[in-house]
C-alpha cells in the first residue's frame, strides 16, 4: 500500500513543539549541577521566548482564528480553538513550574548565598532611609502617572512594559474642581538601575516596583491608595511591511509601525495575584480582553529581568566559568588576507574567538587597495565594531554596501538608527528585496592587490555581532576561492537590484533554489538507498518546519536513509512511525551556548557533503527569506565540521531525545560516562590548538583608540 | 647583471552589453596570454525587442529602465575604478521609430556613449564560439542563431562557412502567433519552419545532408540549465528523438511551473515553448542527428574580443579569414548559376593587377577582398536577365550575405560589380552619389580594375596564364602570359582593352599598355 507522508497524523505541531523545547530550557533552569547563577539565567530565558512566543507565534494562530479558518494552518491541521485552548493548558503549567522553581529552590539557595532579593514589603523598612534617598532622587522625577478619567481616556499600554495599576479614592477635602479618578497608571522606569535596585553596594536587590508601592502616596496627592499592583500586556508584534516601490519608504513605513506597535491587538495579559476584581475588570472591558489570554501571576512579573541579576550579582563562582576564546592557527595575527589566502577555513564560535572576523573588517577598512566592502547585515549589536568599521571604510572612500535588513524581528529600532549612520558616511545602504527578509550573512571584500582583482569572503551561519557571537555557536567560513567569489557578487548583485542571478557555480540562495537543492539532495540519498547504497543525512538546525522537506525525509527514511537531526527547537517531524520514520532519530541540545549553526551532511555515495547554511528547514526560510547556503570544500574544515557532527551526536549530558509523542527525554542524565559536547569540543579545540600555539603567534592586538 | 623581464600589467575592463531583451554588464581582468578573468557579470531583462517590434518603438517606460540599469553599472563599474569600459548595442536597435530620441536621452542621463555593433561582429562571435565547441571539419552544419528581432541561419561546411542569411522573423515577432487559434498553431509552426529553410534549398545537392543542427537560443539554454538537463562541458547535445521528447515535455508542462523553475515572466515562458517548437520542427526537416545547444555567453565573447582590440572602434573587429568569404561568395555564385571558370579567372586576373598595384596606391585593408568577391559575383544579374546584368548583378549582392562581410560591404561590392561594364560612375548614379567620398574612391579604383579583369577574359575562355604588372613613369604594363597556341590573341585583348581602360586610366593617371610575358 501506498503511504500518504502527508498525512496529518505525522506531524507535530509546531506550538506545541516550541513550548517543549521551552521545557527544555527550564529544565536546565531544574538542572542542579548547573551554577546557581546559570540556572537563574536560563528561568530568565525561558520568559523571554515565552513572551516572543506570544508576540509572534499566538499572534499568529489568533490571526488565523480571526480569519475564520477553521482548519489547522500547520500540517498537523489541528484547529485553532483547539490548538490555542491547549497552548494555555501548557503555558499554565510553564509557568508554575518557573514560579515553584523560582521561589521554593533557587531564591532560597541564593539567600544561602548570601545573595537578598527583598520581595516583600517588611523586608524593606531596615533600608528606608537608603530608599526614600533612591526614590526621591532618582524614580520620582521620571514617574509619569496616567490617570484614567471622564477627560483622560483609558490608555494605550505599550507591550512588555510593566505598569503599576493604582486603585484611587479620593479624599474628603480634595477640591472639588479637580478631576476625579478612581485608577491611574505608574510605567515602571527600567532606565534608572534597571530592574533590580543594589542596595548599599551589598548583594542585596530591591525590585523597582517595590520602591514605588512603598512611596506610591507620595505620588497621588488627595488620594487615598486602595491598591498597587503589577500588570503587563503582551502584543502582536508579527507585522509586515506592505511593500513599498521606494527603499526611503520603506524606512519611512517602519519607524511608523513601531510607533504604533503599542496599537496591536493583545495576546496576552498578565496581573499580579491580589488586584482587586473592579480594577481587573475595567482593564479587561477597556481592552476588549479575552479571557483565555488571561494570566494572574502569584509573585514577580517579568522573570526576563532575571537577567539583571546574572549580571549583577558578584560572585563568580556561582557562574560558569568565562570561556577563553581560542585564537584559530590559521590566523597569523598580521595580515588578514594572506591568512585566508593560505586557504580556506571554518571557525565555530563561541569557542573560536570572533576577533578575526572584526579584525577582517577592520583590516578592510584601513586597506589602501580594498575597493569595496559588501556585507549583509542582518542583527548587529547597538555598539558594533563592525559599524564603526564600514563607517570608517566609507569615510575612506571605499566603496561601501550594507544590505541591511529593516525587519529584523525586535530589532527594528537599532537598525533604523545605525543604517542613518551609514548613509551619512556615504556607504550604499540597501534594503534587500521588498517582501523578503535577508536572512543571509555574508560578507565580502574586493580588492586590488599587485596586479589582480581578489575576493575575500566570509560566510557564516551566524549574526553580525560580536555580543550574540559570545553566547551563540556558529560557523564562519573564510574563502577567496574565485568560484566564491563570482557566487557572492551574484548574490549581492542580486539583493542590491543590480542584476538578475546569473546562476551559481557552489551557492544555493533562498528563495531561488535552496529549497529545490536540499530537496534534491534528499532525493539523492533516497535514490542510493533504494538502490541498496548506503545513504546517510546529519543535518543541524534551529528548527524544523516545511511540510515539504519533512515528507522528502519521510521517504528517505521509508527507504532505508539513516537520518539524525538535530533541531534544537521547533521539530514538525515525528520520528520513530513504523514505515515512515523509523530511520530518523531527532535530538535537542540545549546548554551552555544556544545552538545557532546550520550544518547539512549528506553521504552522497561516499562523496560526502558538507554545507554550512543561515537557513533553518522553515517555510518561512526556504520561501520568505533570502538565505545562503555553501558547500565547504577544504578537507581540513570538513574534518573540523564532522567532529562537530560527531561530537553533537555523542553528547548525553545537553541532549534530549523527541519521542513519537512529540514530548522530549533527557539522555543519560546521570551516569558516570557523560559526555557534553560543550565542553568536548573546546577541549578538542584548545588541544589542536596548542600544538600550534608553538609555531604561531596567533593574537591578535585588539583596537581600541583605532576607531573612536 | 641585470634582468631585463616584460612585467604584465593586468587591466580592468567592462563592457555593458545592450541587446534586444537584456542590458548586461561584464567586468574582467585582463590576463597574460589574452585571457580574461571574470569579475562581475550582471543582467537585467528589458523589453527593448519586444517594445520595437509590437509598437514600433521604444516606450518611455523601457528608456527609464534602461537609463537606471546604466547608471546602476556604472555604479558598479565606479566601485572597481573601471575607467575602461564600452556601451555597445545591437543594431537592430536602429529598427525603433524613436531610435534617436532613445539615444539622446540615454547619453544624456547616463553620460554614455552607445555604439552600435554590426550583426555580422555578432555572428562571427557565435561561429568562433562554435568552433571551439564543435572541431568536426568533416561534416555540415546547420546553425541557428534564434534572436529577439531576427534569426541567422548559417551552413557550415567542411570547416567553411557557405551560406549565412538573416531572416528578419525573431522570438519577438513569434509571440503574436499566440493569438492564432490552437488548432492552427502547429500549420503555422510548419510555414515557419519551411519558410526559414527556403534558401537552403537553392544550395547545392551535397549540402542536404545536415549532420549537426546547432541551435543558438538563449532562452532555450536557460531552459535547458534550469530543468536539470544533464550538459557536457560546454554544450547540451541530443538525439533528434531525445530533442523532440524534451520539447514535448516542455511543451506540455504547466507554465506557472515552468516559470516558477525558470525564474521567467509568463510571455517569456510562452516563447520558450514557441523556440522550441520551431526548432523541433527544423530539426524534422532538415533530418539533422544530432542537435547541439552550446553554452555561450555573448557577453563574455564580446569582452574578450575588445580586451584584444587596440583601436577604439569595431571597425577591425572582423576575424572571419578571407577563405571564408570567398567560400560565402562561391556559394552566392553557384546559387545564381555563375559561369564559375570565367568567375574564378576574372578573380585571378583581378588579384594579380591589385597586387600588382598596390605598392603604388594605398588600398585601404579591405580592399582586395571586396574586389576578390565582386569578380566573382559581377556576372551573377545573368541569372536575372542579360539585359543591364550588371544593375542585376549589384541589387543581388547587395541582397545577400556574406559572413565576415558587413551590410556597408556589400553595398560597396554592389557598386564595383556594377561598374564592371557600361558606365563609368557618375554623380547622377544616385546608388552611387549617396556614398561618401572615401567609399566611392574604393569604388572607382576597384571598379577600374575589375572592368580590365573582366575584358581579359571577355571570350570567357581563360587562356591567360599569368599576369604581371609593371610600372613605369605613368605607364602600367600588363605582362601575360598567354596559353600555348593562342599567341595572337595579345592583338584582340588590345583591341578589347582600349574600349575598356578609360576608368583605369583617368583614376590611377597611367596608360595602360599589354605586354607579353
Amino acid at each position: 500500500m501506498k503511504i500518504n507522508f502527508g498525512n496529518s497524523k505525522y506531524f507535530i505541531n509546531p506550538q506545541y513543539s516550541w513550548l517543549e523545547f521551552n521545557n527544555r530550557v527550564l529544565a536546565e533552569a531544574l538542572e542542579k549541577d548547573n551554577p546557581l547563577l546559570e540556572r537563574i539565567k536560563f528561568l530568565s530565558i525561558v520568559s523571554s521566548n515565552l513572551e516572543e512566543f506570544f508576540m509572534v507565534r499566538v499572534a499568529g494562530v489568533k490571526k488565523h482564528k480571526e480569519a475564520g479558518i477553521t482548519e489547522g494552518g500547520s500540517p498537523d491541521l489541528i484547529k485553532p480553538d483547539i490548538e490555542l485552548k491547549s497552548i494555555r493548558e501548557r503555558v499554565k503549567k510553564l509557568i508554575k513550574n518557573q514560579y515553584v522553581l523560582f521561589y521554593k529552590k533557587l531564591n532560597p539557595i541564593l539567600k544561602k548565598q548570601g545573595v537578598e532579593i527583598l520581595l516583600n514589603y517588611e523586608s524593606l523598612i531596615r533600608y528606608k532611609n537608603f530608599l526614600t534617598e533612591v526614590f526621591e532622587r532618582e524614580i520620582k522625577p521620571i514617574l509619569t502617572p496616567i490617570s484614567v478619567g471622564p477627560t483622560h481616556p483609558f490608555p494605550n499600554l505599550v507591550t512588555g512594559r510593566l505598569y503599576l495599576a493604582v486603585g484611587l479614592s479620593v479624599r474628603e477635602e480634595t477640591d472639588k474642581k479637580i478631576e476625579k479618578s478612581n485608577l491611574s497608571f505608574i510605567e515602571i522606569p527600567t532606565n534608572i538601575q534597571g530592574r533590580f535596585i543594589k542596595i548599599e553596594n551589598h548583594n542585596k536587590f530591591v525590585p523597582i516596583e517595590n520602591i514605588i508601592k512603598m512611596f506610591v502616596d507620595q505620588i497621588y496627592n488627595g488620594y487615598d491608595i486602595e491598591s498597587a499592583h503589577i500588570i503587563k500586556i503582551t502584543r502582536d508584534a508579527d507585522f509586515t511591511i506592505d511593500e513599498a516601490d521606494e527603499t526611503s519608504d520603506l524606512l519611512h513605513e517602519l519607524e511608523t509601525t513601531i510607533k504604533q506597535m503599542h496599537k496591536r491587538s493583545i495576546t496576552k495579559f498578565e496581573y499580579e495575584k491580589g488586584i482587586p476584581p473592579r480594577i481587573l475588570n475595567t482593564i479587561i472591558d477597556k481592552n476588549n480582553l479575552k479571557r483565555n489570554d488571561i494570566y494572574q501571576i502569584n509573585g514577580l512579573l517579568n522573570f526576563n529581568d532575571l537577567m539583571e541579576l546574572y549580571k549583577k550579582i558578584d560572585k563568580p563562582e556561582l557562574k560558569d566559568s568565562p570561556l577563553l576564546p581560542i585564537f584559530d592557527s590559521n590566523f597569523s595575527g598580521k595580515n588578514i588576507f594572506e591568512d585566508i589566502k593560505r586557504k580556506d577555513f571554518v571557525l565555530f564560535h563561541p569557542y573560536h574567538s570572533y576577533e578575526p572576523v572584526i579584525e577582517l573588517i577592520n583590516q578592510a577598512a584601513d586597506d589602501a587597495g580594498t575597493l569595496a566592502i559588501k556585507q549583509l547585515l542582518y542583527r548587529t549589536s547597538s555598539n558594533s565594531p563592525i559599524i564603526k568599521a564600514l563607517i570608517r571604510a566609507a569615510e575612506k572612500g571605499k566603496y561601501v554596501t550594507a544590505v541591511v535588513e529593516l525587519t529584523a524581528r525586535f530589532d527594528e529600532k537599532r537598525n533604523i538608527e545605525w543604517t542613518k549612520k551609514l548613509q551619512d558616511a556615504g556607504a550604499h545602504v540597501i534594503y534587500g528585496i521588498a517582501g523578503l527578509k535577508t536572512h543571509a550573512k555574508a560578507l565580502m571584500i574586493i580588492r586590488k592587490e599587485n596586479n589582480e582583482i581578489k575576493k575575500y569572503m566570509h560566510l557564516a551561519t551566524g549574526n553580525y555581532n560580536e555580543i550574540t557571537a559570545q553566547i551563540y555557536t556558529d560557523l564562519s567560513f573564510f574563502t577567496c576561492d574565485d568560484s566564491f567569489g563570482e557566487d557572492i557578487s551574484s548574490l549581492f548583485n542580486l539583493l542590491t537590484g543590480f542584476s538578475l542571478p546569473t546562476g551559481f557555480n557552489n551557492v544555493s540562495i533562498a528563495p531561488i533554489d535552496l529549497r529545490n537543492k536540499i530537496l534534491s539532495m534528499i532525493t539523492r540519498e533516497t535514490d542510493n538507498a533504494k538502490n541498496g547504497g548506503k545513504a546517510r543525512i546529519i543535518a543541524k538546525m534551529n528548527a524544523l518546519y516545511d511540510k515539504e522537506i519533512v515528507e522528502a525525509l519521510y521517504q528517505a527514511s521509508a527507504a532505508g536513509v539513516k537520518i539524525d537531526l538535530i533541531a534544537r527547537g521547533i521539530c514538525i517531524l515525528r520520528p520513530g512511525i513504523k514505515k515512515v520514520s523509523e530511520n530518523i532519530k531527532v535530538k535537542s541540545i540545549v546548554g551552555k551556548f544556544l545552538e545557532h549553526a546550520r550544518i547539512y551532511y549528506f553521504y552522497n555515495g561516499g562523496n560526502e557533503e558538507y554545507y554550512l547554511s543561515s537557513a533553518d528547514l522553515m517555510t518561512r526560510n526556504l520561501d520568505r527569506r533570502v538565505e545562503l547556503l555553501f558547500p565547504v570544500k577544504n578537507e581540513q574544515s570538513r574534518k573540523f565540521i564532522q567532529k562537530i557532527l560527531k561530537l553533537q551526536l555523542e553528547d548525553s549530558l545537553n541532549s534530549y531525545i523527541l519521542q513519537p509523542t512529540g514530548s522530549y527525554k533527557p539522555v543519560l542524565k546521570k551516569t558516570k560516562d557523560n559526555k557534553n559536547y560543550f565542553k568536548q569540543i573546546y577541549e578538542g579545540i584548545k588541544k589542536n590548538e596548542k600544538k600550534n600555539i608553538k609555531k604561531t603567534k596567533n593574537k591578535f592586538i585588539i583596537r581600541k583608540s583605532a576607531e573612536e | 647583471m641585470k634582468i631585463s623581464s616584460k612585467k604584465f600589467k593586468s587591466s580592468i575592463i567592462g563592457l555593458i552589453d545592450i541587446t534586444m531583451d537584456s542590458v548586461r554588464l561584464n567586468i574582467s581582468e585582463t590576463l597574460p596570454k589574452d585571457r580574461l578573468k571574470k569579475i562581475e557579470e550582471l543582467w537585467v531583462p528589458v523589453s527593448l525587442g519586444k517594445d520595437i517590434f509590437t509598437k514600433g518603438q521604444i516606450s518611455n517606460n523601457t528608456i527609464n529602465d534602461l537609463i537606471k540599469i546604466i547608471n546602476n553599472y556604472k555604479e558598479l563599474l565606479t566601485s572597481y575604478k573601471v575607467e575602461n569600459y564600452k556601451t555597445i548595442a545591437v543594431s537592430n536597435l536602429k529598427e525603433a521609430g524613436n531610435f534617436d530620441t532613445m539615444i539622446d536621452r540615454v547619453s544624456n542621463e547616463t553620460e554614455i556613449k552607445i555604439e552600435l555593433i554590426d550583426p555580422v561582429v555578432e555572428t562571427e562571435l557565435i561561429i568562433e564560439n562554435i568552433k571551439k565547441i564543435i572541431s568536426d571539419k568533416n561534416t555540415d552544419i546547420l546553425i541557428i542563431v534564434l534572436g529577439v528581432g531576427a534569426t541567422i541561419l548559417i551552413l557550415q561546411s567542411k570547416g567553411k562557412i557557405v551560406f549565412s542569411e538573416t531572416q528578419n522573423i525573431g522570438a519577438a515577432r513569434m509571440v503574436k502567433t499566440l493569438d492564432i487559434p490552437k488548432k492552427s498553431m502547429d500549420l503555422y509552426y510548419n510555414y515557419l519552419s519551411t519558410k526559414f529553410l527556403t534558401s537552403l534549398n537553392f544550395l547545392p545537392e551535397n549540402h542536404k545532408l545536415i549532420d549537426k543542427f546547432v541551435v543558438v537560443n538563449e532562452d532555450i539554454l536557460n531552459c535547458l540549465k534550469k530543468t536539470g538537463i544533464k550538459k557536457t562541458a560546454d554544450s547540451f547535445r541530443f538525439t533528434k528523438a531525445g530533442f523532440q521528447k524534451y520539447a514535448k515535455n516542455i511543451e506540455k508542462s504547466n507554465l506557472l511551473e515552468l516559470q516558477a523553475k525558470l525564474n521567467y515572466q509568463e510571455e517569456n515562458v510562452k516563447t520558450i515553448k514557441i523556440s522550441l517548437s520551431i526548432i523541433e520542427k527544423i530539426s524534422v526537416l532538415i533530418g539533422a542527428k544530432n542537435i547541439i545547444i552550446p553554452d555561450i555567453n555573448r557577453t563574455s565573447s564580446l569582452i574578450s574580443r575588445i580586451s584584444k582590440l587596440k583601436e577604439t572602434s569595431y571597425a577591425g573587429f572582423t576575424d572571419i579569414t578571407s577563405e571564408n568569404i570567398i567560400a560565402g561568395a562561391l556559394e552566392i555564385g553557384h546559387k545564381y548559376k555563375f559561369d564559375y571558370a570565367h568567375s574564378e579567372q576574372v578573380r585571378k586576373l583581378s588579384e594579380a593587377i591589385f597586387e600588382g598595384m598596390k605598392d603604388f596606391y594605398n588600398f585601404e585593408p579591405k580592399a582586395k577582398i571586396y574586389l576578390e568577391v565582386a569578380s566573382l559575383l559581377h556576372d551573377i544579374g545573368y541569372f536575372v536577365s542579360s539585359k543591364g546584368h550588371h544593375k542585376h548583378s549589384a541589387n543581388l549582392i547587395a541582397a545577400s550575405e556574406i559572413l565576415g562581410l558587413t551590410a556597408e560591404d556589400m553595398v560597396i561590392i554592389a557598386q564595383i560589380a556594377r561598374y564592371h561594364r557600361k558606365s563609368v560612375p557618375k554623380p547622377e548614379h544616385s546608388a552611387y552619389s549617396v556614398l561618401p567620398v572615401s567609399k566611392r574612391l574604393i569604388i572607382s579604383s576597384l571598379a577600374s580594375i575589375l572592368r580590365i579583369s573582366d575584358a581579359l577574359d571577355r571570350s570567357h575562355t581563360q587562356l591567360i596564364d599569368c599576369l604581371k604588372v609593371k610600372i613605369l613613369e605613368n605607364e602600367c604594363e600588363l605582362q601575360l602570359k598567354i596559353n600555348n597556341g593562342h599567341n595572337d590573341h595579345i592583338e584582340i585583348l588590345r583591341d578589347i582593352i582600349a574600349g575598356k581602360s578609360d576608368l583605369f586610366e583617368s583614376f590611377f593617371g597611367l596608360t595602360l599598355k599589354l605586354s607579353r610575358l
